[in-house]
């Protein structure tokens, strides 16, 4: 199906509200699934399938439920004269939604040099998340990835490496235990510039469901207070 | 209250050319009195008020039709009768081309309404880019009347739709078949032939991204390609009114009068659809309050105006009192807001004479006299004095623009998060977020057609969908959050505990350098009213006659007093605010149209309470 990146945006915005995250979060999951679109990639399904188990009340270090067991780090771009990086902040079982905002913020404002996933339940939102940090800082961030693989994230793709772990399906809702990795040289993708930005039907429809969650239905009270009334065609 | 901000050299707005104003030296910027202070221009009783200036996206869409050379022609016009069919109007600018499509139906009575959730109009629109050949104007025949229920492609650049205003229509075609003009008074008071109830841009429904366009030397400013979308379907609609006159009268029809289709704009029925987009763009609300307060302050500071310009100050304020005279409406609040703002521009008038004008700074002393008035008083001059100086204004129109990126600045100390956000949101201390009329009401999206709705908290479900424009609350509980915290630690450090706090942290950083992003008022409070948030967006797309018909919804005229298509070709696009019928079947000021006993006073005189 056919979508504009402005259509994407907002499908994934109320997918991430509705899920209760906070408008700041969903602005952020809503840049990342409009990222992964404009680099070729399906940010519906990388939004939904971080979305579509409840998230945990409370906070991002918290998020309790166990993810597909991937580990990664996050960290800066690897600089070669300095590979000792010490400072490592890890997050437990993190859900993305909420732990990737707060990675990248821990990784911008300093804090550390590397953030630890032990065990990530949506990389493909991580990569999203990151690739609209770099496009928003002009910086770029490396993905190392548990199989000892590595990519890098920057303003204009995924340079260098291939996220090595399955893009999200509808096959997918069991996790694995131990994702399959694949191995492959990234292209390089001209960022998409809006025209013919075709999506998988089932994406759209899964995020739309998602999304859905935001709208109020009907009521006797609502009603009752002249809900809807406005607008009402007058002759004239 | 926040002292007013001084423009001076490194702070004027964004995005400004250099060296291109002709009256100052080379390299230089204009001087500039002081800003008005955010705190005032942003109240939303302020923005209530507000009016329509030169530097609106109407007024700078036919500025630039008319500097580009653009022309309009009609490639394509099959149509019935009745008026029923298929239209093409293309705008050729340079090699570039731009098509709004039409497609016209028949539409009984009781499918007519401005609602969202109608699902028929009496004409279904696309600004198509380029030239359409046949299989797309099919493809748009099929797709334009679904509206929402469409899909479209990255060629379609805005969607729309309108209906008749059926008793003017039915007027118009009727005088002009039989030969005659229609009757002026009724087009005055209801100004427009049809009402588009939405006008869709930046990729709905699959039409093109917002960011195709920004390098578009038309297009590229805000809202320019909706304009252009609004002034083509404002030709079609006296085409339409000509084209079924002739066809009922034969030879005798006449077309409409040229100073007839002047004063016809087109309407719009704007509901709350228009509020959130406020709230989510910040940043470019600043950039458009940025640029009509620093023209403000730029003609403020004019010391010694030229005679020709201090005798269009002279026509701009008797025009501007003719069109206070002729608005009215039937909102008794509103209304009496017009009766104040005519009695108060008829004691301006008694003070501003030419020798009034002669003693220096006479734009400062001018602004001075209405700030003692009320706001709507204020506003029509503010944008009386904008009108003034092209020379120092006009450019300011590029600086309205702005790609929204959103940062956040991580490592900020939560000390001066916290001074930020007292700067910002002091104006809160005094609401009590606990009491049930500070969040009395809250905004949502209905599942039955996804219209947006502005609902009771405490009386109808759904607050737990709401959407999140509670932004004076969520600054309070931001507020209440750093009073516990480090002042020295990171504000990551907070987010990392309370994620929920993000957006509006981002929003305070983003407040400390653009003071006019934010709304300043509480939008959950049982006495808010979205109507002033819908008049804010509407001015400064150049609507006039504000015609509200609740707290929720209002009529509005765009384009009203414009040139016509085929006076943009020759180049003749003169700027007019404040649109009057300056005609001689106008009844005198204070008599209703229809010659009964007023039911509004002129204000002539008398000082109605506001």
């Amino acid at each position: 199906m056919r979508l504009a990146l402005n259509e994407v945006w907002n499908t994934a915005l109320k997918a991430a509200r509705a899920a209760g995250v906070g408008n700041g979060i969903a602005e952020d999951v809503a840049d990342a699934a409009a990222w992964l679109c404009r680099h070729g990639e399906d940010g519906l399904a990388a939004t939904a399938a971080a979305l579509g188990d409840p998230l945990p009340v409370g906070t991002a270090a918290q998020s309790g439920v166990a993810g597909s067991g991937t580990q990664v780090q996050v960290g800066p771009e690897q600089d070669d004269r300095e590979p000792d990086i010490v400072n490592t902040w890890t997050f437990a079982d993190a859900r993305v939604a909420l732990a990737g905002p707060s990675a990248l913020d821990l990784l911008n404002a300093g804090l550390c040099d590397r953030v630890r996933f032990e065990s990530l339940d949506a990389p493909w939102l991580l990569l999203g998340l990151a690739g609209a940090e770099a496009s928003r800082r002009g910086c770029a961030f490396c993905i190392g990835w548990h199989d000892g693989t590595a990519c890098t994230v920057t303003p204009v793709g995924v340079v260098l490496g291939a996220p090595p772990v399955a893009k999200p399906s509808p096959d997918s809702q069991t996790a694995p235990a131990h994702p399959s990795a694949t191995l492959s040289r990234s292209e390089w993708r001209t960022p998409h510039d809006g025209l013919d930005l075709d999506i998988e039907d089932h994406s759209v429809a899964d995020a739309n469901t998602l999304a859905r969650g935001v709208l109020v239905p009907s009521s006797e009270a609502s009603r009752a207070r002249g809900a809807g009334d406005g607008n009402a065609s007058e002759p004239d | 209250m926040n002292p007013p901000v001084s423009v001076g050299p490194g702070t004027e707005p964004a995005g400004l050319p250099s060296g291109t104003v002709s009256s100052r030296t080379s390299g230089s910027r204009p001087a500039t009195d002081p800003l008005r202070p955010a705190d005032k221009v942003m109240r939303l009783s302020r923005m209530g008020a507000s009016f329509p200036t030169r530097l609106s996206f109407s007024r700078r869409l036919l500025r630039q039709l008319a500097a580009s050379g653009a022309s309009v022609d009609r490639p394509v016009w099959t149509m019935d009768a009745n008026g029923h069919g298929r239209a093409v109007y293309r705008t050729t600018v340079g090699a570039q081309s731009y098509s709004l499509c039409a497609f016209t139906r028949e539409l009984a009575p009781e499918e007519r309404t401005d609602r969202v959730i109608a699902t028929a109009w009496d004409a279904a629109f696309v600004l198509f880019d380029g030239d359409p050949d046949e299989a797309e104007l099919e493809r748009l025949a099929s797709a334009a009347p679904l509206q929402e229920a469409g899909r479209f492609t990255a060629r379609d650049l805005v969607l729309s739709r309108a209906n008749k205003s059926t008793r003017l229509f039915e007027h118009v075609v009727e005088r002009l078949a039989a030969g005659l003009q229609p009757d002026a008074a009724l087009v005055q008071r209801i100004g427009y032939l049809m009402r588009t109830t939405a006008v869709y841009g930046n990729g709905k429904f699959g039409i093109a991204d917002r960011s195709r366009l920004v390098d578009d030397p038309l297009l590229g400013a805000p809202f320019q390609a909706e304009m252009l979308t609004v002034l083509l379907i404002r030709q079609l609609t006296v085409d339409l009114a000509e084209h079924v006159a002739r066809a009922r009268g034969g030879e005798r029809a006449v077309p409409l009068a040229r100073d007839l289709r002047r004063q016809l704009g087109v309407g719009n029925a704007t509901g709350l659809g228009m509020a959130p987009f406020l709230v989510s763009h910040p940043r470019l609300v600043h950039r458009w309050v940025m640029a009509r307060e620093t023209a403000l302050a730029r003609v403020r500071a004019v010391r010694a105006p030229g005679d020709d310009c201090k005798a269009s100050a002279m026509r701009l304020l008797a025009r501007a009192r003719q069109h206070a005279s002729e608005w009215c409406v039937d909102d008794d609040g509103a209304m009496a807001c017009i009766t104040t703002v005519r009695t108060e521009l008829a004691g301006i008038a008694e003070v501003v004479d030419a020798t009034w004008l002669a003693a220096p700074w006479p734009w400062r002393r001018l602004h001075t006299l209405a700030e003692a008035c009320s706001a709507d008083t204020e506003e029509i001059i503010v944008a009386l004095l904008i009108e003034l100086h092209p020379e120092l204004v006009d450019e300011l129109a590029e600086t309205m623009a702005c790609r929204e990126v959103s940062t956040l600045d991580a490592a900020m100390p939560s000390g001066k998060v916290r001074a930020l956000a007292e700067a910002t949101y002091g104006w809160t201390d005094h609401i009590d977020f606990d009491s049930r009329e500070a969040t009395a009401r809250f905004w949502y999206v209905s599942e039955d057609k996804f219209e947006p709705r502005f609902g009771f908290r405490f009386d109808e479900p759904g607050a737990d969908r709401e959407t999140p424009l509670g932004i004076a609350r969520d600054a309070r509980r931001l507020l209440d959050a750093l009073r516990d915290t480090d002042p020295h630690a990171p504000i990551a450090a907070l987010l990392m505990t309370q994620p929920s706090l993000r957006d509006v942290v981002r929003r305070v950083q983003c407040a400390a350098s653009e003071p006019y992003a934010e709304i300043r008022d509480n939008l959950l409070d049982a006495t808010c009213r979205p109507i002033d948030m819908l008049r804010f967006k509407l001015a400064f797309f150049g609507a006039t006659g504000f015609d509200p018909r609740s707290d929720l919804w209002t009529r509005i005229t765009l384009f009203q007093g414009a040139p016509g298509t085929d006076e943009l070709a020759l180049g003749n696009a003169p700027d007019l605010p404040f649109p009057v019928f300056a005609h001689t079947h106008m009844p005198p000021v204070g008599v209703a149209p229809d010659g009964a006993t007023p039911t509004h006073t002129s204000g002539e005189g008398s000082c109605a309470s506001h």
